[in-house]
Parts: structure tokens; sequence; C-alpha cells
């Protein structure tokens, strides 16, 4: 599945929501989507899932645009926070419904996660939990084994242990059967390691976008002596730092080139994607990043 | 080594270091195979792309090969490396931040000379 946005503009209400958003994206993985809320996270997968036309730019989605093409909407599995099926339908309904739209639909894979997640067929969905709905979504979204699955913060009101499971099953499942995935979300901490790349919007703008496993050989927290510290520093970006006792405790982001060997007085550490998610952004507040 | 270095590191190098520790160990010999990406990916829950980059860095490095289709073997000669790459870090990861502990301990070279004599 080959997705290409090229300088995408939506406007909606006269305010911009997309502005000249670019990604492209050329082979199958897990990617996470991250942004504040207000981003244009779900407007920009929106966009690529057919549902939302756009104002300026290019949107293909294996070549050819995805809004409101038929052609394309079976390789094309969304699934939103909140579900868009009728209340009084059972959850056996749901699937029955969905299920032709998917050429690749995994009929055996979806009953047994509805036994996983304890759906019952003949339970109607206004008689499920917040968590049951998410459950019975995402168990769609996998089972449908599209070639383009985007997850918008699909998880509401599952608890710990059913979102651990979710996030095993997907896992597994991508690995037998790689596709794109797209998963935006909140809870970086706990899905960091679901994910081979990350997109990083804000205020309607991709503003980050690396594979993790390269952004993490190039993000360090470092700590020692507030001069050595600086000094190491210099030739990355200091996304943070904070003082305490007498150490200087800095996240700093390296060209991917140019990470200097850490000399043996100054202690480093791991970046969570979390961690740097959050001063990454930050930092874009006081307008230093560009 | 420690937990903390585990902590601390990105998981593709734990990923690099748990087949290492298993060579440098013994455990795992010349032509024997390693578990493959999608199974460190299962067991440590994390993406392919990740356990495949750890276990890369084994691969550039000679200390493992690569059989198409079948997996990823052991090279010969992969523990020599291993060993010589971890002896020239010993003194630095080891002995220095131990006798800076000691310093500060008031803890003198020879004393912690003979605890290691002793084992004391």
């Amino acid at each position: 599945m080959i997705i290409q946005c090229e300088k995408v503009t939506k406007i909606k209400q006269g305010t911009s929501i997309l502005k000249e958003f670019s990604w492209e994206i050329s082979a199958p993985g897990i990617y996470a989507v991250l942004g504040p809320n207000g981003a244009g996270k779900t407007t920009m997968m929106q966009i690529l899932a057919g549902l939302t036309s756009i104002d300026a730019g290019i949107v293909k989605v294996n070549g050819a645009s995805p809004f409101e093409n038929r052609k394309i909407l079976s390789d094309i599995c969304f699934i939103q926070e909140s579900d868009n099926f009728k209340p009084t339908l059972t959850v056996g309904d749901v699937i029955k419904i969905v299920r032709p739209f998917y050429p690749d639909w995994e009929q055996e894979l979806a009953e047994e996660l509805l036994g996983q997640f304890q759906l019952p067929k003949k339970r109607r969905l206004k008689e499920l939990s917040k968590g049951m709905s998410s459950a019975l979504n995402m168990i769609i979204g996998i089972a449908s084994r599209a070639a383009l699955t985007i997850f918008d913060e699909p998880y509401i009101g599952m608890d710990a242990g059913a979102r651990k499971h979710i996030y095993q099953v997907l896992l597994e499942d991508f690995m037998e059967h790689p596709r794109t995935i797209l998963f935006s979300t909140h809870f970086i901490d706990e899905t960091e390691n679901l994910f081979e790349s990350v997109c990083i919007l804000k205020e309607g703008e991709k503003v980050f976008e690396e594979k993790i496993s390269s952004l993490n050989e190039r993000v360090l927290r470092i700590r020692g002596a507030d001069k050595k510290v600086k000094g190491y520093a210099e030739s990355g970006d200091v996304l943070h730092t904070s003082v305490f006792f007498d150490d200087t405790t800095a996240v700093v982001l390296f060209p991917s080139d140019n990470v200097p060997p850490v000399p043996k007085d100054l202690q480093t550490e791991k970046v969570s994607l979390q961690d740097f998610y959050i001063h990454y952004t930050d930092r874009m507040k006081e307008g230093e990043v560009q | 080594m420690n937990g903390a270095f585990q902590d601390g590191s990105p998981i593709f190098h734990q990923v690099e270091k748990r087949i290492s520790d298993n060579i440098v160990s013994g455990k795992l010999t010349t032509d024997d195979q390693v578990p493959s990406t999608n199974q460190f990916a299962k067991h440590y829950q994390i993406n392919p792309a990740t356990a495949a980059k750890g276990i890369n860095r084994l691969v550039d490095k000679g200390i493992l090969y690569k059989k198409r289709g079948v997996g990823m073997f052991v090279a010969s000669g992969a523990r020599k490396k291993l060993v010589a790459e971890r002896q020239q870090l010993f003194y630095e990861e080891f002995i220095l931040p131990m006798l800076e502990e000691a310093e500060q301990l008031d803890i003198s070279v020879e004393e912690v000379k003979k605890m290691i004599d002793g084992g004391i």
C-alpha cells in the first residue's frame, strides 16, 4: 500500500485544519501518528480513508485519489474512536455487515477474538460498555486485514489488561500479515514498542517523521556537570534542560550522522518516545525548532 | 552486565546484547541458530523492524550470518570478537567506576586488591 500526501491543505469553516501536509509511506509497517488535540490527526486520517475531500494538494492511496473511490475503499479500514453502527444492532449483526466489505476478512480470527474479549454475538451494541465497544472496533480493524488499516485512538474505555492484549494481537497479526497500519494515540508509553515509525503533527503541519530505531540512536538524555553537558550537547538540539543539585540533565537531539561518543564523566539514558514527543512539541511552543 | 544498562538502552541494543551474552557465555556456539526476528518481536512485544535492527547489527559485525530462508546462525569466531570487544570496555565500564566508588568510600586501592584476592 503506497500512500502519498503532497502539500495537502484542508480548510473547515475558514480555519486550516491541515497546512501543506506531506507524508509518504511506501512500505508496510505500524506507523504512530502523534500530536496534541486539534493537530489535524483525525482529519488527515479521514482524508486517507476517503471520507473527506481536500482543498489543495494531492492525496494518493495506491496511486488513486481515495475520496469516494469505491475501488480503493475495500482496501482501507478506518476505526474511529466512536462507532458508526446503530445501537440496536447486535455484535453478530455488525460482523455480518462489515465482513463483505473486506476481501481479506479473517472470520476465524474475528470469532476467536470476540470470544477472548467476551463479546457475545447476541449482545446489542447499546448494552456494551465503552471498553467493549472499543474492543469490538479494534477486532474489526484487525480482522479486516485491510491493506491500509487506520486506528484513531481506538481503545477508549478499555482497561489496561484489555489494551495490552489487543496490542499483542495487533502486533502478532501484523507480523504474519504485514500491512500498513496507522495508529494515533495519546498513550505513547504503552504503545511505543509497537511502532516502526513516528509522524508528529502540530497545528495542521507535519513537524517530525522518523523511524523509531534511528530516532533512538540520536536522541539522548545526558546528565552531569553543567559545563560538560553543555559542551557535549553543542552539536545537537537541546530539547529540554533541568538542573537539580549540582547536575544538569538535558534531552538532546543530534543530527543522525553526528552523535558524539559520550565522555565517561557524563551519564546517558534512553529517551522514551513519549518524553521525546513532549519535549519536542513543547519546545516548538517557544519557537526554537524549525 | 548490570540491569541499569538494559533499562537505559534502546530495545534493539537489548536484543543485540541478549544474543551477545549467550555467545560470550558459551550457551550459543558456532553454527547454532538464534531466534528469528519474529520470535524476538513476539517475545518482547516489539515491532519486528526493531528486533531486526538488533540482529542486523550483529550480522554487520560478523557475529551472525544469514542462511536464506532458514534463519540466523552464530558465525565462527563470534565469541572471540565479542570477548575482545568487551575486554576493551572492561577497564572503563567496571574497574574505573569501582575505583571511583572505592575512593569516595575511603577504601584504598590496597584494600580493594585485598577484597579481590580474599573475596571479602
